[in-house]
């Protein structure tokens, strides 16, 4: 048993990428960060701007996860938690958000 | 097998044939996402109300935080280059990737510390307005996580110095702290986003 996790071990860190990868996903982070800003200074739509800006946001957290946190390669099982965890948490904020703003948004601020 | 290889084996004698250490810290990572989608709602909540004090748009340095962010986002690639340095055995380039990613690190968490105060002599405090309040709150949390992500790095240059990481063996202790640092970064993207990018009414 404990052989056999070792060699899981073995196993898992010879399917992670290396650094020429890691330097080729830092660039695409880099592009796409520059898109990004670049996209806030053009005169448009917040219709189009906000899903084109969130679009390329969930494009960056993808590639750390996948790449530098290693999602891609490692068990399932780590993806199932994390993903538990997200999926989680944007359900119960996206109702906690829609009634809210449903109801005519929260009371006045200071 | 050597008596350090032996205790390494020891502890994973687990039922899903996975490291427990590296389990954990996956859930732990899942919860802190409910952690933060709790500050990022509140803030989106309460962004627009603002009865004293500047607002959003009149305040954010969109260039400024750009280059923050790019700073942060460039140490990610400097940890996981870390962890791929001890997967070679190489400790010295290990030790060089952690030190830069602390240093990119304390860059950032010292770009927020002159933006909260520019902020702040401009008028946003966080009792001047919920927008205030929910944005210091948010901002505040996560660079307390720098913060203490910063320490972490810290002490693996620290153990390493020491010999208490030398080796492939030792290369898990570097990919939780990772974990943990990319994590800092990815909740640092969706920040930059709907924070500053995503413009407010």
């Amino acid at each position: 048993m404990t052989q056999h996790v070792a060699d899981l071990e073995q196993e898992e860190l010879a399917h992670h990428p290396g650094p020429r990868t890691y330097v080729a996903v830092a660039v695409w982070l880099a592009v796409v960060t520059i898109a990004e800003v670049a996209t806030f200074y053009i005169d448009m739509s917040p219709a189009l701007l906000v899903p084109l800006l969130l679009a390329m946001a969930a494009v960056k957290f993808v590639m750390v996860v996948m790449w530098f946190m290693h999602l891609r390669f490692d068990s399932r099982i780590f993806r199932r938690l994390f993903v538990s965890g997200l999926v989680l948490a944007l359900s119960v904020f996206a109702i906690m958000l829609g009634t809210f703003f449903a109801r005519g948004g929260p009371a006045p601020g200071v | 097998m050597s008596v350090h290889e032996a205790a390494v084996h020891e502890e994973h004698h687990t039922s899903t044939g996975l490291d427990n250490v590296k389990l954990a810290m996956w859930a732990f990572l899942g919860s802190e996402c409910l952690f933060f989608g709790s500050l990022i709602s509140t803030y989106l909540l309460y962004r627009n109300r603002v009865l004293a004090g500047p607002r959003p748009h009149e305040i954010y340095d969109i260039p400024y935080t750009s280059v923050s962010s790019f700073v942060l986002l460039m140490s990610s690639l400097t940890m996981v280059l870390a962890l791929a340095a001890i997967q070679r055995d190489d400790v010295r380039q290990m030790r060089v990737w952690l030190l830069a990613t602390a240093m990119l690190g304390l860059v950032f968490i010292g770009g927020q510390i002159f933006e909260f105060t520019t902020f702040v002599e401009e008028g946003l405090t966080l009792s001047v307005s919920t927008f205030g309040s929910s944005f210091f709150v948010l901002t505040g949390f996560h660079g307390a996580h720098v913060t203490v992500g910063i320490l972490m790095l810290l002490s693996l240059v620290g153990l390493s110095l020491f010999g208490r990481i030398k080796d492939r063996r030792d290369a898990r202790t570097v990919e939780m702290i990772g974990l943990y640092w990319h994590f800092v970064d990815i909740v640092w993207i969706v920040i930059f986003t709907v924070v500053y990018l995503i413009p407010t009414n």
